[in-house]
Formats: structure tokens, sequence, C-alpha cells
């Protein structure tokens, strides 16, 4: 009766308290709810905190872990249980499943009954190793409990624990004055292996501490399974998805007997703890923080908006999250993280000597940049920095992989592409001095160019007569130049033998008759052809009419010369002529004059 | 001035007589013939791109046509070669997309809502006409009887040669630039012949067109300095030279300088120095021509031509020492191994592995241009009747083009068009005799003796002066109908043969778009095999947005185009260590390779199998090329040697080596295999070999899909184990196997260490 | 006590010093042997010692056997290479900093070590790393390359050894001048240059004659495009005989051939076209209208005879091909 009331009255707390960030289902599975009463106060701080527990036996067949291939529970704690097994829906397979679909499992051993073989596989799997024996309990002749075991040894008194690591958050601490002490009563040892590095141990045993199997005898002893701090007492794992496992070695430290029960610590080594006297252990407190760590109570991330946009010159842009920037660009990202403690989300704080990191990266990360906070809210802190992008284009990733032991993980990842510049963002080539020299090279060479032109089309004006000359003199004077280079295998076409080109002008005047018959090459660019002809052309005609025009001058002035011989010549021998008829004429006049008398 | 530009183009297949309409007419129905010749893969299968290289083109033309240009320009593609990406806007010929986009564009300014695809898909056919066109007005150029040029029209609109590259679909660079090739050597002759700027320009203007759509173009660019070369040697040098080429070299080069593909190179690497230096010296001929011009002195003469081969000696050392100070980069991997030709297997794995750089047997030759492999040679005889320039032309490109094609397959398509003109020269100048239907009256007996007695003064003389012997004798012509009508109508058969054999090639050998396979079932019904399509649909249907895709880089370009998938590699082999990256994770073991697949982000993986079809193009015959492109990068991690037996054999049945049974290829391939045949029956059909019953296991990567027929199968790359096992142990508790409890420890204990 | 201690302290380095010593004088006597003649000989005992445990340098040894007897073609062939590799190295670092001692053991000299390594084959590089010393490697076992692709390069070993002698210097291989190479080329150019010079009046006519250019640019084209090229680059064998004593001319199979099929095929090419060519020109010169007709007739069937046979060839090697003319079908 007065549970049931008792169980209204939690349910009704449970509104008003708080739950855990991943959901409040809670199932406990121990053999026979008559147990119930040995852990009342552990489950009552648990339906306190707001958990919806329900209880099940491992023989039960209507127990299942999984419901329409959805968890059916957000949370799972196994209570040893006395059977060897854990019965069809417990099997590793399962427990393993229920791990990556993002459950919590907390799991108590115990050295009064055998660990199902199950769970055994279970740990190996996570490379958590059990005593080879199965009823093997850890003792310690130097912190033991002085009350409950002062024979047996085998009830072990630990300070709360310490961090692991200078730079690691501890949840584990209560109030951090030290002098707690945990009851640590004939528990399971773990060894833990260095493969997995998902692995952290929250409680280790003490120096002095060792497991040990009561039912054998000293042999046992000399090779024990494992020694000191090598001996986990409490171990989690956390998954890649940040869903979390704990083995507590002795579920008898959850028992109500031990959570308000008083303990003096045994003259340890070295003679500390000379005249000890009774403590309360602070075993509810210590359970309450592995239990609430385990059942993402505290110690869990959460990221809020990741923004990540262009910065040019201080000026950001509006646009946030583009999908391409462009090499050598200013980028500013943030990013929003809060933690979760108990029944809130706070702002998140890495331990000093931790800091936040933002990788930029394709293949490797060709920047890893602390993130410093900016702007803190009621719930979150905002992680930002700002940094120029690799002057290499590709796919790259602003990537923060944040993993802590105790923290949930945190890996995101946003994928941008890094293009080359355009053919538009390059500087002009004005702007580059070393430039210069060329523009102005350019310059000159087109000035120069028009001016040649204007020039050369002023001359060919002048002389555009000789231009006049018709196409052949200059098929002639291709042929002459081929026949000069004498190397042509074909053109043997001209019947008339090497011309040399002085005798061109010869050639000019004998030539153009066989020219037509000669199949020669340069026939088939025959002057019919109607388009202007080109510089070079003009140039050899107008060389060749100059010539023509001297000669014809020479031509005449010797025409001239002959002539006047001619004539001189002419009228010398009419002079004779008229001589001799003189003659002539004296004699008949004699001849006249001799008749007449 | 215009009616000179436009009357070359006109002349002859217009014009007010019935003989220039009827060529048009026939110039037309050749490129219907040209087009429709095309059209096979169409009609059987659908309007869809072919093999791989058009995948890319296509999805470039895509981009170009949504974001316009100048984004295509600059464009950064960043769902290819993850996660480097490409610049793919600088590393493409853009001439093919812009093309097509113009075209695009310009239907819908006529309001023709067409789709882009089947513009690229119709490009190849629609410019084999053009080809034809162009192949016409080159061959006028060469020869006087205007039946050449028709017949070389015909011949290039169906020869295989050309078709093989050009069948509708088959969307690559090779669709528009053989009719630049064509038309640019048209324009080359064109301006040489007339020696005018104006054709120059043209020319320097269809080159850079040329240059921006393939990188064939250093054939172009190696030739035409070539002929220049020749015909200086044969003391041809002419104004009309020496503005034609300077003229298509200055304009030309600026042109093709514009491409960012290209930037540099021109004056750069050594493809393009011949151009340069041929250029040089037609300044150092020029010049002497011009002084000799001016000052009559044959000593003078003697001493510039000594002075001309001076310069040139030293500029050609200059040239050489540049090359090896490396300032001018050396010959580019793929055009070195043309002359040496062994280069290639030894130092560029990935250009040996091409099929299409792979040598030419001669049914090559006679599979892709019948008849006129044969007709070829008599028509270059044929050149050296008239040797003019355009004839010494064709006599260069003849023999450099057979040269190229006989190293690599793949430049069959630039000896084509020189086989079809001569051929067409040969032929049309043998129909020109026997078709003339006037016969010459037979010779009385007078005028024999008076031939014999007059023949010997003009035949010794023509023996002097005209080389060629079959030229010493008178033409006469053909006497007797008979003759006539028997060698015509064995020429018509031969041709009709050459139809009939084109249209068989084409419709058996090229129309396949190998995206799509068809096979023959028992009762002679056609039936395709889809699986392609299949797998590329399923990745684009099941798969993130940004899933990366791994596989051999043959796929990448119809993954990107099909899929639309990020690719680790594709058929641009830009990166040879990204590529062997690739090789080297498909062919080492699980372990090695699933942190290479976790850094390069691979969410698939996809292999091409064969076995069960006996599909020879699958994965594990390429498996050679992996694992030797792998070795080129890292000659330690990955052996060729470790994939042979010990007797030197390549096996995969349980005869395989260890190294081959690891690799990851191996397993992906046969996993699962067995467990489709009976046990003692699992056999592989592409290998001809009896697979053993125990198949491979996987652990990093899981099965995710496999095509109806088994040809592609895609493989999940897993995440790390949750709780932080090794894959294999994971796997092999996933399979119910428990871990083994050390019970007893040997050694020293294994200490935790914080 | 404190005394015993520290007299211990005192001999610690000098019993480290013992310990080192010989290895580093091993190595220099070693080193010094190298610099007169390397790479050095080795007979077992020589082998042994120079491998032996503790040693701060490594080994690279050539084992081979290079006696004709034995026919080991690929040892004769590396030889030199592998001569000129250590002689340039050890030239390279007098002061042996690469601490890199080049052997050769050959099988005659080294049967047992043949043996005791379980050698089949030869040749084989072994490169033994130090075990101790700043550049020890854990693993002891010597690594081995092995020649799988023919005779190596000395550069290529050069660039294999330098991959495991990381940290350490990699002497460049230093060819000798190829003297006799050098004056070789420069007779022959002078040679042609002077013959030239005697001979250009008489060859000038026949680098002119338009023929000759005709005849090799004909015969390079019918070459090439017969597939000698992919003689040339695939080694094909030049006939291969069938499986009953026979020749088979032809290859069977569309991609491949062999080099007198090739030869078959460019005659047929050449007579093909040769036929064309007369029936084009020379046929329309003869003057005697019989003499032509019986011409035309012969070209005409020459063609055809020849296209068929060629056709039927085709057939021969791509089967399903479905045209053929008479008289070959």
């Amino acid at each position: 009766m007065r549970w049931i009331l008792s169980f209204l009255l939690l349910a009704f707390l449970a509104t008003v308290q708080a739950i855990s960030s991943s959901g409040n289902k809670l199932l406990v599975v121990l053999e026979d709810l008559s147990e119930k009463t040995k852990y009342s106060k552990y489950l009552g701080d648990l339906e306190a905190r707001g958990f919806k527990v329900s209880y099940e036996s491992p023989k039960n067949e209507k127990l299942a872990l999984f419901e329409l291939g959805e968890r059916a529970y957000d949370h799972l704690l196994i209570l040893p249980p006395k059977s060897k097994g854990l019965g069809p829906q417990l099997t590793p397979k399962f427990l393993l499943d229920f791990i990556n679909a993002g459950g919590n499992i907390l799991l108590t051993l115990s050295s009064s009954h055998p660990t199902p073989t199950g769970l055994v596989s279970l740990l190996l799997e996570l490379d958590i190793h059990l005593p080879t024996d199965r009823t093997a309990l850890v003792v310690d002749h130097f912190n033991y409990d002085t009350l409950s075991a002062s024979d047996k040894h085998d009830v072990v008194l630990v300070p709360r624990p310490d961090a692991i690591r200078p730079d690691v958050k501890n949840f584990f601490r209560g109030d951090g004055k030290g002098g707690e002490v945990i009851a640590f009563p004939r528990g399971v040892g773990q060894t833990l292996g260095n493969k997995s590095p998902l692995l952290t141990p929250i409680l280790r045993a003490p120096r002095t501490a060792y497991s040990y199997n009561p039912k054998e005898d000293v042999e046992g002893v000399e090779d024990p399974f494992a020694v000191g701090p090598q001996l986990s007492l409490i171990t989690t794992m956390q998954a890649r998805n940040s869903a979390r496992f704990t083995v507590i070695g002795s579920s008898e430290m959850l028992e109500d007997a031990w959570f308000g029960g008083k303990v003096k610590r045994s003259v340890g080594l070295g003679g500390v703890g000379i005249g000890a006297k009774e403590v309360k252990t602070s075993n509810q407190a210590f359970a309450q923080e592995v239990t609430g760590w385990t059942f993402n109570e505290i110690g869990v991330l959460k990221v809020g908006k990741i923004e990540h946009h262009l910065n040019e010159g201080g000026a950001s842009s509006n646009i946030t999250n583009p999908k391409i920037y462009r090499v050598k660009n200013d980028v500013t990202y943030s990013i929003e993280l809060s933690e979760y403690s108990w029944d809130k989300w706070v702002p998140f704080t890495p331990p000093t000597g931790d800091v936040v990191q933002l990788e930029f990266s394709m293949l490797s990360p060709f920047h890893r940049l602390p993130l410093t906070p900016s702007t803190t809210t009621e719930t979150s802190t905002i992680y930002t920095t700002s940094f120029k992008l690799p002057d290499q284009h590709g796919i790259f990733n602003f990537k923060v992989n944040y993993k802590r032991p105790f923290l949930s993980n945190v890996e995101e990842k946003n994928t941008v592409t890094v293009r080359h510049f355009a053919h538009d963002e390059w500087p002009r080539s004005w702007v580059i001095t070393s430039a210069w020299p060329w523009i102005t090279g350019i310059g000159v060479t087109v000035t120069g160019w028009v001016a040649f032109v204007a020039l050369w089309l002023w001359k060919t004006a002048s002389n555009a007569a000789a231009v006049l000359l018709s196409g052949d003199t200059f098929t002639s004077e291709n042929l002459s130049i081929t026949r000069s280079l004498q190397s042509t295998p074909h053109d043997t076409a001209s019947p008339n033998p090497l011309v040399s080109s002085d005798s061109s002008v010869s050639m000019t005047s004998t030539r153009p008759s066989k020219q037509r018959s000669s199949p020669s090459s340069s026939q088939s660019s025959s002057p019919k052809t109607s388009n202007p002809p080109d510089r070079v052309e003009k140039r050899t005609r107008n060389t060749l009419a100059a010539r023509r025009y001297r000669q014809r001058r020479l031509d005449e002035v010797s025409g001239l010369e002959t002539q006047l011989k001619d004539t001189r010549s002419e009228r010398d021998d009419l002079k004779v002529r008229v001589a001799r008829l003189e003659g002539e004429v004296e004699a008949l006049r004699a001849l006249l004059a001799k008749r007449s008398e | 001035m215009s009616d000179t530009i436009v009357e070359p183009f006109l002349k002859g297949s217009t014009g007010r007589n019935t003989r220039g309409i009827l060529r048009l007419s026939i110039l037309v129905l050749i490129a219907a013939a040209a087009i429709a010749s095309r059209l096979f893969s169409v009609i059987r299968f659908e309007s869809i791109i072919h093999e791989f290289d058009p995948w890319f083109n296509f999805r470039a033309t895509k981009y170009l046509v949504q974001n316009g240009f100048y984004d295509f320009w600059d464009w950064f593609d960043d769902r290819t070669w993850h996660p480097l990406g490409r610049v793919t806007g600088g590393t493409l010929y853009p001439g093919l997309m812009v093309t097509s986009g113009i075209i695009y564009h310009a239907l819908r300014a006529l309001t023709i809502p067409v789709d882009i695809r089947n513009i690229c898909v119709l490009l190849a056919p629609g410019f084999s006409g053009l080809t034809a066109y162009a192949t016409y007005l080159f061959t006028n150029e060469m020869s006087t009887s205007p039946s050449a040029g028709l017949l070389a029209a015909a011949f290039m609109g169906i020869a295989p040669g050309y078709i093989s590259r050009s069948v509708a679909g088959s969307y690559d660079n090779e669709a528009i630039a053989i009719f630049l090739l064509v038309f640019t050597f048209f324009l080359w002759i064109k301006a040489l012949k007339v020696g005018s700027v104006m054709w120059g320009a043209l020319c320097a203007l269809f080159y850079g067109y040329m240059v921006s759509a393939w990188g064939g173009y250093v054939f172009i660019t190696n030739l035409i300095p070539l002929h220049v070369f020749v015909l200086v040697c044969m003391g041809r040098f002419s104004p009309r030279l020496y503005v034609s080429y300077c003229t298509w070299y200055a304009l030309g080069t600026l042109a093709s300088m514009q491409i960012p593909f290209v930037g540099f190179l021109p004056i750069r690497s050594s493809e393009h120095m011949s151009a340069l230096g041929v250029f040089g010296l037609l300044q150092l001929v020029g010049f002497v021509e011009f002084v000799r011009s001016g000052v009559p002195s044959k000593q003078f003469a003697t001493l510039l031509r000594g002075f001309v081969l001076a310069v040139f000696a030293i500029a050609f050392g200059g040239l050489v020492l540049l090359t090896v100070s490396g300032v001018i980069a050396p010959w580019t991997g793929r055009f070195y191994s043309l002359w040496d030709t062994g280069y290639a297997k030894i130092h560029i794995p990935i250009i040996a592995s091409v099929s299409e750089h792979q040598p030419t047997a001669w049914p090559a030759f006679f599979f892709d241009l019948n008849l006129l492999i044969w007709l070829f040679p008599a028509g270059v005889y044929l050149c050296f009747l008239k040797l003019a320039d355009e004839q010494v032309f064709v006599v260069v490109y003849a023999i450099l083009a057979s040269y190229f094609s006989g190293v690599m397959v793949r430049l069959m398509l630039t000896l084509t068009p020189i086989v079809c003109v001569a051929a067409a020269l040969v032929l049309s100048h043998l129909l020109d005799t026997y078709l003339s239907i006037k016969s010459p009256s037979a010779p009385t007996d007078a005028d024999i003796d008076a031939a014999s007695n007059a023949a010997p003064a003009p035949s010794k003389k023509a023996a002097k002066q005209d080389g060629l012997r079959a030229m010493r004798e008178p033409l006469v012509g053909i006497y007797t109908t008979f003759s006539k009508t028997s060698v015509v109508s064995a020429l018509t058969a031969y041709l009709l043969i050459f139809v009939l054999h084109c249209t068989w090639v084409t419709s058996n050998a090229y129309s396949s778009p190998s995206v799509v396979l068809a096979s023959r079932m028992p009762d002679g019904s056609q039936h395709i095999i889809d699986d392609y399509r299949e797998a590329y649909q399923w990745l684009r249907q099941n798969t993130k947005e940004d899933a990366k895709i791994m596989s051999w880089w043959d796929y990448g370009y119809q993954i990107g185009g099909m899929a639309d998938r990020p690719t680790l590699v594709d058929n641009n082999t830009w990166n040879n260590t990204h590529i062997a990256t690739v090789g080297k994770a498909m062919s080492s073991s699980e372990e090695v390779s699933y942190p290479i697949m976790r850094q390069h982000e691979v969410d698939y993986v996809l292999v091409v199998f064969g076995g069960l079809l006996g599909y020879s193009g699958d994965d594990i015959n390429k498996f050679l090329w992996m694992v030797r492109i792998a070795e080129g990068i890292w000659p330690d991690e990955v052996k060729e040697r470790d994939f042979f037996t010990e007797r030197g054999e390549y096996r995969v049945d349980e005869g395989a080596t260890e190294t081959m049974k690891k690799s990851l290829m191996y397993k992906m391939s046969y996993y699962n295999y067995n467990a489709l045949f009976p046990p003692g029956q699992c056999q592989d059909r592409v290998r001809g070999v009896k697979m053993p019953d125990q198949g491979p296991v996987l652990n990093t990567v899981e099965e995710a899909f496999t095509s109806e027929n088994w040809i592609i199968r895609i493989y999940k790359v897993k995440d790390l184990d949750n709780v932080g096992r090794d894959h294999a142990a994971a796997a092999s508790f996933e399979r119910g196997n428990k871990k083994k409890k050390t019970t007893k420890r040997r050694g020293p204990k294994v200490l935790r260490v914080e | 006590m404190h005394f015993l201690k520290g007299l211990l302290l005192s001999l610690l380095p000098a019993a480290a010093f013992a310990a080192k010593k010989p290895a580093v004088d091993k190595f220099q006597q070693f080193h010094a042997k190298a610099l007169s003649s390397a790479p050095l000989k080795l007979d077992d005992a020589v082998y042994t010692q120079l491998t032996s445990a503790p040693r701060d340098y490594s080994v690279a040894v050539l084992l081979t056997a290079l006696e004709s007897r034995f026919g080991c073609v690929l040892c004769r062939e590396f030889q030199p290479e592998w001569d000129l590799l250590s002689r340039s190295w050890t030239k390279g670092d007098k002061q042996g900093d690469s601490r890199l001692v080049f052997g050769t053991l050959d099988f005659t000299d080294g049967k047992n070590t043949f043996q005791s390594l379980g050698l089949q084959t030869a040749p084989v590089l072994l490169l033994f790393q130090p075990t101790i010393g700043p550049h020890a490697v854990t693993e002891t076992g010597p690594i081995r390359y092995d020649f799988t692709n023919g005779p190596q390069s000395a550069e290529q070993v050069r660039s294999w050894i330098g991959r495991y002698l990381t940290d350490r210097p990699h002497p460049q291989v230093q060819r000798p001048i190829n003297w006799t190479y050098g004056i070789a080329v420069t007779t022959t150019i002078l040679g042609t240059i002077s013959f030239l010079s005697v001979a250009w009046p008489y060859a000038l006519p026949i680098i002119q004659n338009r023929n000759v250019w005709a005849a090799i640019s004909l015969i390079s084209i019918l070459l090439f495009t017969s597939g000698h090229m992919f003689n040339h680059i695939r080694k094909v064998p030049y006939v291969a005989g069938d499986g009953r004593g026979g020749v088979s001319y032809f290859a069977g199979g569309f991609s491949n051939q062999y080099g007198l099929e090739t030869q078959i095929v460019a005659a047929m090419y050449g007579l093909l076209s040769f036929a064309t060519i007369s029936l084009a020109l020379k046929v329309p010169r003869i003057k005697d209208p019989k003499t032509q007709q019986v011409a035309v007739l012969i070209w005409g069937g020459v063609i055809f005879v020849m296209y068929s046979f060629l056709l039927s060839v085709f057939r021969i090697k791509n089967g399903g091909y479905p045209f053929w003319l008479p008289p070959f079908s």
C-alpha cells in the first residue's frame, strides 16, 4: 500500500522534477521483484528524478527491448540475476543493438552470483575482461571496512575518484573536499583492454587491492587476475553514437544498507588512517552521479546552430552557410554548444587546459584553429573563429570533432566547395605595374603598323603606273626565283636552261609566250584572279618597272646614234656620186666641142 | 569583293545551267544519305547518348544551357574528382558544347522548343552532312573534273572510318572536329592558291574554332607547317605562300591562345614548335628573296643562302636548348607516344590502358574504308602528275595521316578524309576516261609510223622534263565501247559493294550505345540488357544527393551523367595520383583500402562484373591496369607480380594468388556469387573457369545492390563500429560466433595505459 | 656500495664503446676496401662476416651466377649496371655517410650461402638494414629485390635502395661518357657530309626525280595502311604454324596478324592500285586498239580477281562478313 502511495507521489514529483536529456523510459531487470526492497532508496532516487521505471524479470517472455524495430526503453538497468542465463530477450546481440540504437545500459555485477555467460561475452565484445573464475572478488588488506569485513577484507573503501586526466571534466567527486569514502563491498573487478579508445574507468581499485577467489586457496594469490589500479571497479564505455554503458562491479553498493551505512577504514599502507573514525558512506551521492551520467543526465553536449559566412574585408555578407567559397576568402565560422546538467541546458565551457577546435580539411586538415567563445546565452555558448581559406580549390569540410571522456561526442561536418578564381576576378593588366612594358609595347606596335601602312599606301599611289604592269612579269619573277634556287625536282617546265636573275630583263622580253604553255606550278596562280595584288607583289613589280624604264632610255640613245651614223655615210656616198656625174658632164662637153669644129 | 567571298563556295554548286542544279541536288542527297545512315542506333534503341565521354559533354552542355556562358567558362565542378574537384571550364574544349548551345538557343528563338538532349544526339549526323560538303570543296581545289568533288563527298558521307565516331548519340568532340579539320584544310589551300590575306584569316578563324573543339588540332598545327616546309625545300617559295602562312600563323596562334585549356601552349610546348620554326624560316627566305630581287649578284645570293642556313641552324639549336632546359615544355605523353611507340606502355599506363590508343591492324583499315584503301595509293600517285602546291599538300597529308592512323586506332579519323579525296580523284579520272562517248578514230598506218618517227623526239623530251613514266605517250582515249562498258560496270559493282559494306558496318559495328547491350535470344529475337541504366537509376533514387561513388575511372562520366552522383575519378584522367589511389584501394586488402575509402569519404563502391553473363569488358579484366597504375605510385605496396601465380598466369579460381583473393576488387566481384549455383558448379563465364565453392568474405563493405544480370554490383561502405571493435570482429560477432575468452594468458600481462 | 655504483657507471660507457667498436671497424674496413674496388667480391666467409648480426650499417648484396654454364642471361645483363651503381655510389660518398656496403656474391664462391638462403633463382639482390646504431630498424631480415620484369637499370635499383635508406645521402649514378659512340656518330656525320658534297651533282637528279618520290611515298603509304606499325609495336611473329605442321598465313581474329600476312596484304593493295593506275593512265595512251583492248581486259581482270581475293581473306579474319565476289567465295 505504501508502495503505491509513494509511487504515486514520486510520479507526481517526476512531472515537476527534471528527466534525462534522452527520454525517461527506464527498464530495470531483476529476477524477482521482492529484491526491489533491497534497492528501494536507489530506485526511489531514480523515480524521484522522473524516470518512468518498469520492472521486468529476465524470465518474462513478454520482455522485449525493441518493439516494431524501435527502442521500447531509453535506459536499461540490469541487476545481477541468480540464474546463469538472462533469458532469450537479453542476449548480447540484443543488448548491443540496444546500444547501437542509442540506449544506455547500466550493468551491475556481483560476486555472490556468477555473471551470466551472455553478459561475459558482451563485455568481451567491448574489450572489458572479467576474472576467469566466476566468483572472484576484490579484496584489499589495507583499505577495508573494519566494521563489516574485519576478517574477509572484501569491503573495499575507496575515496572519491580524481579525473583520469587533468584536462577532463570530473563528474564524480561530489563536493570535491575529499574525505568522502565509497564502500565497494564484494565487488567484481574488471580489466580493460588497450584497443578500444571508448573505455574509461570511473573508479579504480586502490594500489593494494587485488582480485581473489575465496573458493580456491593460496595459489589464486600467486597469480592474481589483476592488481591495483589495473583493476577497474566501475567502468564506462561511451559508444560513437554517445550511447552510454556502465559496469558497476558491485551491485551491493547500491543497496540501502550501504547508502546510509557507516564504515570505519582499516589501517592503510604507511600507517595512514590510524585511528580513523566511523564515517557515513557517500555511496548514495556517488551512485546518483554514476547513474545520472549513464542515463544522460549530465555530461551531454548539444550542438545548436552552426553558421559560416563570407567575411571579406571585415564586411560580413548576410548570406549564411553558402555552398561555395573562393580560394583566399575570409570566412567566419561559429558553432553553438550547450551542456545538460541534471535538469537544464547550460552554456558549455571546456575544462581548463582543453579547447574546442575547428578543422578545415580536405583529405587532411589545412587549418586547425581553436574556437573562442564569443557570446553566451543562458543555455549555450557560441564559439567562433575567422580565418582565410587556403589557396587550394576543392571540396572542403568545416569539421568540429570534439570527443572527450565523460562528454557525449560532438562530430559536426559542414561541406563547402572552394572554387578557383573566375576569369574576371584577376586584377586587370594595367593595375599590374610589371605589365606596363608589354602594354606600351603593344601600343608601339599598333601605331607603328598603322604608320607603316599609311606610308606604304602613299608610296604605291605615287607609282601606280608601274603597278599597272600586268601579272606575267610577276610570274616570270617567281620563275626566276625558282630557277635560281635550283632545288625543285619537278618544275622543269620551261625549256630554256638556267637563267640567272640579272638576265631577268631579257627573260621578261622572251618569256611570256612559253610561259603560258608551261604546266608549271606558278601557272595555277595565274593572274586571272581578280583580288588585289598584295604588298610583296607590288614591291617586285615596282623594282621591275623602274628597271625597264631605265633600260628603255638607254635603248633610245643608242638608236639615235645609229641613225646619225647612217645619215652621215649616206651623205658621203652622195657626194661621191655628185663628183662622178660632174666628171661625166665635163667629158661630154668636150666631145660636143670636137664635133662642132 | 563580296562575290569573291561567296563565289568559291558556290562554284559549280549553283548556277543557271542544269548542271549546277544537278550538282546541288546531288550534294543535298549526299548529305541526306550521310545523316540517314547514322540513325541506326536511334531507330534500334532510342535517342540516347552513347558510351563514356559523350556523357560528360552532355552534362557540360546542360550546364552551359542552364547557367549561361560565363558560368560555364568559370565552371568549378565539385561533383567529380572528389574531393579535389575539377576546374572544368578551364580544362575542356568548349567548342562542342558552345556549338550545340548556340543551336539550342537559335531554335528557341525560332520558337521551336526542342530538348537539348536531342540536339546533342543529332549533332554528329548533322555535321557529317557539312563534312561531306567541305570535302566536296576541298576536292574541287584538287582537281579540275567536277565529278571528283561529288565522289569525295559521297565517300566522306558514308565511309565507316568517319561514321565510327559520328553516329547519332556519340556526342563527342570529333563530331564537329572532322568537319572543321576538312574545312580548315580547304581554306588553307584556297589561301595558298590565291595568296590573299582574307582567305588566310578565314583559315585562321576556322583553325581557332577547331582548337576550341578538339585536342586533335595539333594535327593541323603540324601538317600545315610541314606542307610549307616541303614547298620551300622544293623551291616553291612564293609571295602567296608567305602571305597565307604568315596570316594563318599569326591569327591562328592568337585565336588558339584564347582557349583556357590551350593557353600558352602554342609558344611553350614542343608540339607547336614546328609551326613557330617554319614561321621564322619563312621570314628568312622571304628576306633573302627580297634582297636577291633587288641586288642581282650570284655570289651575294650564295652568301645569303649560307646566312639563311646558319640562322636556321642557330635557331634550331636554340629551340633544342630551350626544350632541354625546360623553358619549352617537352612533348605531352599522349603526343610523344605517337613517335616513340613503346613509350606509353612503360611510362604512362593510363594512356596505354585506353583501347583506342592501341595500334591498328590491317583488318581495321579494310573494315573502315573498304575499297578506298586500295584506291588511296593510286590517287596519291595521280597527284604526282600535276604537282602543284595543293597536290603536294595531299601527298604530305596522306603520308603523315597513314603513319598516325597506323600507330593509333582513333587517328583513323584523320586519315579518312584524305583517303576519300584521293580515291575520288583516281575514280573520277577513271570514269572521265571511260565514260566519254566519242571514241578516237582507229589510227591509219600513216599516222602510226608518223607517230613512230615523231614519237622519239617528244618522248625523250618528256623523259627529260615531265617526270612520270605514265605520261610519256600522248593521250589517245579508249577505242572500243566494250572496254568502256566492262570497266565502268565493274567499277559500278565495286561501288555498290562499297555502299553495302558501309551500311552493314554501320549497322552492325558502330551503332550500339555501349550503355545498353543488345543480345540475341535463342529464337533470334533481340534481348536488351539494360543493367547499367538500372544500376545508375538505383543510385539516383536510393542514395543521398552527395553520396560519393568510388568506381574505376571508365564509369566516372556515366555515373556523373546518369546517376548524378559525385565520383572520385572519371574518364578525364588529369590526375594520375588520384586514379592510382582508387587503383590501390581496389587492388589491396580490406584493411588497407578501408582507411583510404574513409579518407575520401566514399559512401558506395561500384564494380562491373561480367562473370554471370559472359560480359568480357568487366573490372576483373581491367584489374591489371588498376594494379599497374597503382604500382606506378606505390611500388612497395602494390606489386603486379603478386597477382600472377608462380607459373605467371592470371587466375581467379582457387588457383589465384593470396593477394588476388584478398584484394577488394576480387572480393566485391565474387561476393555471394557461388550462392547462385548448386555447389560445385559455380563458374565464371568470362574467364571460363570454375570458381571455388567458398566465396570471399566482406567485412568493411556490405552489398547494397546488384543489377539484374549481375553486371553492376554496388557496395555500401560501413561506418566505423559503434562500440569500437574492428570490422572483422564486429562481422564475426554478427555471424554469431563468440569471441574466444583468453583463458591462458601467455607472456607478460598487457597493462592498460591511459 | 656507492663506490661500487660509481665504478659501474664509469665502466658502462667503456663497455658500450667496446661493444660498438668492432662494428665501426667492420664498416670502415669494408668501406675502405670498397673505395678501392666496388662492389666487394664476396665468398661465404666474408658474406657471413659482413652480414653478421650486430651491424650499424646497411649491406646490399647481389647474389648472382655469372658463369656461362649456369646460363643466367639476366645475371650477365644486370652485372655492368650493378658495378656501375656500386662504383658511383661508393665514389659518391667517400666518407661513407650513407653507411652502405655493396657486395657481389657469385654462386661459385658462395654455394653454401645460396643453399642456406634456399635460393633457386639468380640474380637476387638483398638489402640488409642495420640492427644497431642511428638507422637501426626492427625487422632484421634482409629486404629482397626480385627482378620480375627484366633487367633493371642502375637508376631504378638506386631509387629502390634509396627508398629504404631514408635520411641518408643517395649519390647519383654517374654513367661514364660513351666515347666510342660519340666518335662513331661524329665520323658518320662528317662522312655523310663529305660524301654529299662530292656526290651532290650526281645525287641531285635522283633527289629531284619525281618517280623516286612517288615510289617512296607510295611504298610508305602501303606499309602503314597494311598494319606495319602494329607489327612494329606488338612484335608479332612473322608466320605461325597451324596445328597440322603447315604454315598458317593469316592469323585468326580481327585484331591480330602476322608479319607475312601484312606483306601479302600490302602486295595485294599495291597490285590493285597499280592496276587502277594503269587503267587510268597507261591504257588511254596505247595507240593500237587491239593491244589496248587486251590491256583493258587484263587490268580489269586483275582488279576483279584481286579484290575478290581480298574480300575472301577478310572473310577469314572477320567471320560474319557477308560480302564476296566470285571466284573466291
